[in-house]
């Protein structure tokens, strides 16, 4: 039983990382319905911007964190206005090609950058085990469990509340009727993006002290991060929380049980069943085109 | 003798009922025309016979065929053809090309004998490619044997499309608002076209919203009104029945003409 | 972004062209270092033709096609080890095992469309790199495979010079095979369900079954380079499954042209040597990787073939 409770807990945390990524996928899907292959290194950008601005800029932790966060954002949304914008009506196929060549561009400008290593994060509240039913936890899990928890909660408020919130729903719902209603899609989209590239360097950021970070993170976080989005249901932000928790507990249940060495494959395969049986994903109401 | 018929069909989505106990017949040779307000659900009609949507209830023969159940393709495999009210015309080949696809089912399609550029896939191309230069020219494209489809005007890009219907040698067209968007010298060609086709002993089904058009040419035309089989007869009848009248254009004016 | 319609003489003129600098390349070629670079070339081009049919002429995608090349070289290497078989059995046998394997996965997978597609067949791709990497009993592990010397007739063949007349005449056939299927029935009905599935059913063409034929065959052409990269190189890797391999191979399509069976050559082409020219500066592999990529697929979306075919007639009707 306190192997299970382990595995649960190592779970909540990955599956918390990969959910805050996947609702950045779902934004940008719904805002655009654009599949974001360069999520993931939003997430990476987010850890080693952070790697790079206090240990070559010696600024301090607290500095740092907000830095990269507005960096990131700041790279997604120049994304948007470079890349996708000038392709807005081509094909899913000519999109999707588009994100991978960015993610590689990215990534590779990283590798430049910084190198092939690992870097390392201090976490943010020291690093002594805590002992919670038997299981131990890394006191960076509760962080990220609790940033988990927040987001959610500000996502609510956004999308329900706000003005920009609703905006970016309208948008996703039917662009051109927001547009005749006077939303500016335009820079909604350009918003999408910038949100979510926050969003996934908060995840970076969160998860760096943990799991370290490389110029490389991006490939897999991101490829997960959009498991947990299609498990959500791709338009359904929230829905993504759930799946990206599933994820995490899944596939530490998976390397616990059976083999580390498949852990990975956890989330593809997943991917393949989704796909192949329930293509709108697990938390939304039947509907998506398929044929 | 090829006959279409349709037996007490009726297609809901959700809980909406777009077509109710619809059952009519048409046979070779004979020009039926589907006619009805807005939103009656005359594509929903021509789908349903095609196979791109579903019949909840009823069912649909072709011939002795009981064509309700199969998809799309294994429809048109038995001598069923249609045209699009949004052209769907294969934008990405030649005009020469879009009509040689409508002999697909008529053959050799093996991916091995394909590869290997086998003797009777040759034959086949040439075949292919003189039988649709005599549909295009069949259908009034002469000038446009050797164009592509981007440089080809809307008119003609309609005629291409029952050109490519025709390839495929149909017992039963159905035809989704031929003249659509033409003006009366092109639509006079397509008057023409139609009756010829029929003349050669094609069932033909109509959807149209020029009157002129569908009075002169249909043997029998079908209204409909929200889903449901309004009235069936000659244009004669038809011009003449006052719930028609009354359906198109307001009780008022059945009022009037009764007067 | 049409194409001639069947031709009337026997043979394809760029066929004979792309003979003549096959058979001419070799006069220019200093060692072996410089075979071995084209024989990879020519490997590559053979994949991206099947792979081609696939993304330009059918309209699909695959971000995972390295699994099946990895797969029929694994499979040619195995079957020749374990089993004994001679190598060109083993070739044959490893193409069709290949086949079967994605004519099972097409059936579920190219139901879907667009962005599903694609990350179904990106899912697949990394499982495949997944098992080849982790079962060591049967792959060798991350450090790869040797592989035996292809033989026939008790004649081994190893030396990479001989490597490039078979594979030379490798790329040919592939290229005379594309070149028939595109002009028939099936390939016109390929580009019909790309253009509109919904006229395609409407000519009675079986959109589900068209599309999972095209899907092999793209997977055999990939096993088939497959095995003889493997033959050819006595070596494989997991690596040869991974996932920037498949995306390098989308790549080559997406630049050298879509609907475009040369421009798949081409784009392998160019591929292939900027690989090598960069062999040397391997940190900048990615940028320019993703840099080509996205200016491609922003400026060029036809590719190079296509969109210089189509300056070319614009300049001629001038």
């Amino acid at each position: 039983m306190d192997d299970f409770l382990q595995y649960l807990f190592s779970g909540l945390t990955r599956g918390a990382v990969f959910a805050i990524v996947g609702v950045g996928f779902a934004m940008i899907y719904n805002a655009s319905k654009v599949i974001n292959f360069a999520q993931g290194e939003f997430v990476m950008i987010g850890g080693m911007s952070v790697v790079f601005l206090t240990a070559q800029l010696g600024l301090p932790l607290l500095a740092a964190i907000p830095c990269a966060i507005v960096a990131t954002a700041a790279v997604g949304c120049l994304l948007q206005r470079l890349a996708i914008d000038r392709v807005r009506n081509a094909s899913p196929v000519t999109l999707i090609i588009i994100t991978i060549g960015i993610s590689i561009l990215l990534r590779g400008l990283a590798e430049i950058a910084m190198g092939k290593r690992d870097y390392a994060l201090p976490p943010f509240s020291g690093e002594s085990q805590m002992t919670v039913f038997g299981a131990s936890i890394n006191p960076q899990s509760l962080w990220v469990i609790a940033s988990l928890l927040l987001l959610m909660l500000f996502l609510k408020l956004f999308f329900d509340k706000t003005k920009y919130g609703k905006a970016m729903r309208a948008t996703a719902q039917n662009p051109m009727a927001a547009q005749i209603v006077g939303i500016n899609t335009r820079f909604i989209l350009l918003l999408s993006f910038g949100l979510s590239a926050a969003l996934g360097a908060m995840a970076g950021i969160l998860t760096a002290p943990i799991t370290l970070t490389r110029y490389d993170i991006g490939v897999m976080l991101g490829l997960k991060g959009f498991c947990a989005a299609i498990l959500g249901g791709l338009g359904n932000p929230l829905g993504a929380v759930s799946g990206g928790v599933l994820l995490g507990v899944l596939e530490a249940l998976a390397s616990g049980y059976l083999s580390s060495a498949y852990q990975d494959a956890v989330a593809f395969v997943i991917i393949l069943i989704v796909l192949s049986v329930r293509p709108e994903g697990l938390f939304t109401a039947q509907g998506a085109e398929r044929v | 003798m090829n006959t279409l018929t349709l037996s007490d069909v009726s297609c809901h989505f959700g809980g909406v009922a777009a077509v109710s106990g619809l059952s009519f017949s048409v046979a070779s040779g004979e020009v039926l025309s589907l006619i009805g307000p807005n939103g009656a659900g005359k594509t929903t009609v021509l789908n349903l016979i095609s196979g791109f949507n579903q019949a909840s209830s009823g069912t649909i023969r072709m011939g002795n065929a009981d064509i309700t159940s199969l998809p799309v393709h294994a429809r048109a495999a038995l001598g069923l053809q249609r045209t699009f009210q949004n052209l769907q015309i294969f934008f990405n080949m030649s005009a020469l090309e879009n009509v040689m696809v409508g002999f697909h089912q008529h053959q050799d399609t093996g991916v091995l004998s394909s590869l290997f550029g086998l003797q009777k896939i040759r034959a086949q191309n040439r075949v292919a490619e003189e039988r649709a230069h005599a549909l295009m020219e069949q259908v009034g494209l002469r000038s446009w044997l050797a164009s592509d489809t981007a440089s080809m005007p809307y008119g003609a890009l309609k005629r291409l499309e029952i050109a490519r219907a025709l390839a495929a040698a149909p017992k039963f067209l159905l035809l989704d608002e031929p003249a659509a968007g033409l003006n009366p010298s092109e639509t006079a060609a397509i008057d023409e076209l139609i009756r010829s086709i029929a003349a050669s002993g094609v069932a033909v089904m109509l959807v149209e919203h020029d009157m002129k058009l569908v009075m002169n040419i249909s043997q029998r035309i079908l209204v409909l009104n929200y889903g449901k089989q309004l009235a069936t007869g000659t244009p004669a009848e038809i011009r003449a029945n006052p719930r028609v009248i009354e359906a198109y254009l307001g009780v008022a004016s059945a009022l009037r003409e009764a007067a | 972004m049409s194409s001639p319609v069947a031709r009337k003489r026997r043979v394809d003129p760029g066929l004979l062209l792309l003979a003549a600098i096959l058979l001419a390349l070799p006069l220019i070629l200093p060692n072996r270092f410089y075979y071995d670079l084209s024989v990879k070339l020519m490997i590559n081009a053979i994949v991206c033709i099947g792979l081609n049919l696939l993304i330009g002429y059918a309209g699909q995608i695959s971000l995972g096609h390295a699994a099946f090349f990895a797969l029929g070289g694994y499979a040619s290497a195995l079957l020749a080890e374990r089993l004994g078989f001679p190598s060109l059995l083993a070739l044959v046998c490893s193409a069709a095992l290949v086949g079967l394997l994605a004519y099972l996965v097409a059936r579920p997978i190219l139901r879907l469309k667009g962005n599903y597609l694609a990350m179904a067949t990106l899912g697949f791709g990394i499982i495949v790199s997944i098992l080849v990497n982790q079962e060591l009993w049967l792959s060798g592990g991350p450090d790869g495979k040797p592989v035996q010397a292809f033989s026939l007739f008790s004649f081994s063949i190893s030396k990479v010079e001989h490597w490039y007349f078979i594979v030379a005449l490798a790329l040919l056939a592939a290229v005379w095979l594309a070149l028939n299927l595109i002009n028939s029935a099936f390939g016109r009905a390929l580009r019909a369900l790309h253009s509109s599935e919904t006229a395609a059913a409407a000519m009675a063409i079986d959109i589900a079954a068209t599309k999972a034929r095209v899907f092999v065959v793209s997977a055999i052409f990939a096993a088939v380079a497959g095995s003889l990269f493997a033959y050819a190189e006595r070596f494989i890797t997991p690596g040869e499954a991974g996932f920037i391999r498949s995306i390098e191979l989308v790549t080559m399509v997406v630049l050298g042209g879509m609907a475009s069976i040369y421009g798949a050559v081409v784009g392998a082409g160019v591929l292939t040597l900027l690989g090598q020219a960069l062999a040397n500066f391997s940190e900048y592999k990615h940028v320019i990787l993703g840099a080509i990529l996205v200016t491609v697929m922003v400026f060029m979306p036809l590719g190079l073939v296509p969109t210089l075919r189509h300056m070319f007639k614009g300049a001629v009707a001038k």
